[in-house]
């Protein structure tokens, strides 16, 4: 199976061809052709994951891309452990979500086109998580890029989704730059971009590390932009703009996390320094903390969830520095289930209500009682409440911050951990609880067909369940799976640390409790009485003012420098040049006409004068032809003799 | 009065062809042209014979040039009238200084 696991990404790619070409007038064949080319990537994902998990040894598959004398560029396949479960999140997410998406987006009339970004994403992605070489993780990253800006801008129409693709794509691509130039130094430093290759350069210790570490730094830059780490994070809400299923997908279950994946790919790298090491796991805490806390205070359901993406983001990116491997990895596994549940689940809601606002919604237990039940799943799990499995991974990331010693880190995790717990259950209590405050939306509301409801069940199943893999007392758990290095990075199971993050997670649901159910403690007030610090959250820190005032606002007038030049001396050099060329030609028109043409016609003036002169001759005298003829002869006879 | 020799035909065969030429050059009447060719026609003829019987005298080819000379002068005068008749009738007369239009 492994050794076809080549034809994983192909399906999608083989959809999307199929229905951009030839099914995009038919809505049904478009959307079931490409469910079942899913489906069948998932199966075949399935039967990778087992195989690797029998014999955990990569399976590599490499041909030379370019070379010449020395130098050359591999691309190829590389399925470890990591990959295999990538595998599985990416084709099992996108699964339900391109089911899903029959009921989200019925009646849309770019039905077709979405199916076929959709199968392009999931190509893409595939690849990406596939890709032996940096340089091919590049191209499936761009692609990735590429098909977030299509399906975050799909409804073009609206100026606001516009801006967001635009502002997505502008924002990765600074950071990618980051990854290109890491990836040429890296190319030029340890002369392969090979994965495996690279790993063991490292090893082998005769690697130039300093350059090497450089190169991870800038290539982290890139993982930075992809997964809206500090300072890049500012597209990730905004790209909310997008269909809520793509939201789902790209910007919360896989495509944000290709950032991740990648960190835990240059694992090795980030691993030589430590200086490296703790500024990962510095940008991660700074992330998680900053985005948390933004995520206490916004309004919009979807933005909600988009700032606690980065958040949780920060966790991994945080414990991937700290050098945890397996609890990066596997955090990123089991949010990608709880946290696509969320989504899915607000896109019910959205469905139900139209609007995205919750404080306009409430009360809607009653009338989505699956929705509200699975949403209130997803909450517990991202809360981390025992046994789901966001504990679980939540657990091991604080059990390996406190077993590296690096206790600032553990606190902000813990900090974190309380906001995600107030957040969540802030936003499940004004949603699903409570009176209806906007009676007209409430009457309207209505549970989502069943195409959209099963996806959500079986998302629940996994946020319950997929965690149950990591517990940290299984002899052949996750850990043992996924590792860094030859032997598994064994984390002590903490009682008292699990029961502190219990502790924290429902201390900070209480809260919520008391604050939106109870109303025994008035969020108005609270909000009134900490009014800077409640601006400050709800402005998020002014992010985006700041890169207007500093980056996009001198981009502008830069570029409006760069027109008035443009116009002013660029464009008069070539007026100039224009003119001058005018001014030349006419000259030379003048020598034309006056000098060549003066020549040619001359001689024929000269002909025709000559000829005037000539013809005087021709009197049509018979005698005196004659005449001449016999003189003439006379002559040449003369002449003979003289 | 001895045996007329080779100077004597040259002598008259070139005052035939002055008396031609001179005809040619100032008769006005196209059929007095006509005959001031005949006498070139007689001229050369005369010098052919002369010259077959005193140069060459084994050979028949001046007297058969002269032959020719004779068969082409006859036609040469047949079309050469039936010009003049054409011109007599298109132009009322055959004054050969009258007929120029075919000058320039």
């Amino acid at each position: 199976m492994v050794n076809s696991s080549w034809l994983i990404p192909l399906f999608p790619l083989l959809s999307f061809i199929m229905i951009v070409f030839w099914f995009s007038k038919n809505q049904k064949v478009s959307s079931y052709f490409a469910i079942s080319m899913v489906l069948l990537s998932m199966v075949v994902s399935f039967g990778v994951l087992f195989e690797v998990f029998a014999n955990p040894e990569p399976f590599q598959l490499t041909f030379d891309w370019l070379s010449w004398s020395n130098f050359r560029l591999p691309i190829g396949i590389f399925v470890d452990s990591l990959t295999a479960m990538m595998l599985i999140v990416v084709t099992v997410v996108s699964s339900l979500v391109h089911i899903y998406s029959l009921g989200y987006m019925k009646g849309d009339p770019r039905f077709s086109r979405y199916y076929a970004y959709l199968s392009l994403f999931t190509f893409s992605m595939l690849g990406l998580v596939m890709a032996g070489s940096y340089v091919l993780i590049l191209v499936f990253w761009e692609l990735v890029g590429l098909t977030s800006y299509l399906l975050i801008g799909f409804w073009f129409e609206k100026k606001s989704a516009a801006d967001a693709g635009k502002k997505a794509f502008v924002t990765t691509k600074i950071a990618d730059l980051g990854f290109l130039l890491g990836l040429v130094i890296l190319i030029f430093a340890a002369g392969t971009a090979s994965i495996p290759e690279l790993n063991a350069l490292i090893e082998s210790g005769n690697a130039p590390l300093t350059l090497i570490s450089i190169a991870g730094m800038l290539m982290f830059m890139g993982a930075c932009g992809k997964s809206a780490q500090f300072p890049f994070h500012v597209w990730l809400p905004d790209a909310m703009e997008g269909p809520t299923p793509v939201s789902a997908l790209i910007h919360a279950a896989t495509m944000v996390a290709a950032g991740v994946y990648l960190t835990a790919r240059l694992m090795g790298i980030i691993l030589v320094s430590e200086t490296m090491g703790i500024l990962v796991a510095s940008i991660g805490a700074i992330t998680a903390l900053m985005a948390a806390s933004i995520g206490l205070v916004q309004n919009d359901i979807k933005r909600i969830l988009a700032y606690s993406t980065v958040s949780q983001l920060g966790y991994m990116i945080m414990i991937l520095g700290l050098g945890g491997y397996t609890a990066g990895a596997f955090h990123l596994y089991t949010h990608a289930f709880f946290k696509a549940l969320l989504f899915l689940g607000a896109g019910s809601v959205i469905h139900a209500v139209h609007t995205n606002d919750i404080q306009e919604m409430g009360g809607l237990r009653s009338k989505m009682k699956i929705t509200s039940l699975t949403f209130l799943i997803a909450s517990l799990s991202i809360s981390g409440i025992f046994p789901l499995s966001g504990f679980w991974s939540k657990d091991e990331i604080f059990a390996v911050a406190y077993q590296g010693g690096h206790y600032i880190f553990l606190l902000v995790g813990i900090t974190a951990a309380f906001m995600t717990a107030f957040y969540m259950f802030r936003l499940y209590f004004l949603t699903f609880t409570g009176k209806p405050r906007d009676q007209h939306a409430y009457d309207h509301a209505h549970e989502s067909p069943k195409n959209m409801t099963v996806p959500l069940i079986i998302l629940a199943v996994l946020s319950i369940f997929a965690g149950w893999w990591g517990i940290p007392w299984l002899s052949h758990g996750f850990g043992s799976f996924v590792k860094f290095g030859e032997e598994a990075h064994h984390v002590e199971p903490n009682i008292i640390l699990m029961l502190i993050s219990l502790l924290i997670a429902g201390s900070g649901i209480f809260l919520a409790y008391l604050m939106y159910f109870k109303k025994s403690i008035s969020a108005e007030t609270m909000g009134a009485r900490f009014k800077p610090i409640y601006t400050l959250l709800y402005r998020k820190y002014y992010f985006d003012e700041f890169y207007m005032a500093v980056i996009v606002n001198p981009t502008y007038k830069f570029s409006e420098f760069l027109f008035t030049f443009d116009q002013v001396v660029i464009d008069g050099l070539v007026n100039g040049a224009g003119k001058l060329t005018l001014w030349w030609s006419w000259a030379k028109e003048r020598f034309d006409t006056l000098v060549v043409d003066g020549a040619v016609n001359g001689t024929g003036y000269l002909s025709l004068a000559l000829g005037k002169a000539i013809r005087r001759t021709q009197t049509g005298q018979l005698q005196t032809y004659a005449l001449v003829i016999f003189i003439g002869a006379v002559i040449l006879i003369f002449m003979k003799f003289v | 009065m001895s045996e007329p020799t080779l100077l004597h035909f040259l002598i008259l065969g070139a005052i035939l062809f002055a008396l031609g030429i001179f005809g040619l050059l100032t008769r006005r009447n196209a059929v007095g042209v006509l005959m001031s060719i005949e006498l070139l026609f007689n001229a050369a003829a005369i010098n052919f014979v002369a010259f077959a019987k005193y140069v060459a005298p084994d050979g028949l080819a001046g007297q058969v040039f002269a032959i020719f000379i004779i068969t082409v002068a006859a036609a040469e005068a047949a079309v050469g009238l039936s010009i003049v008749m054409l011109l007599y009738r298109n132009f009322k007369g055959i004054e050969v200084d009258k007929i120029n239009f075919m000058k320039w």
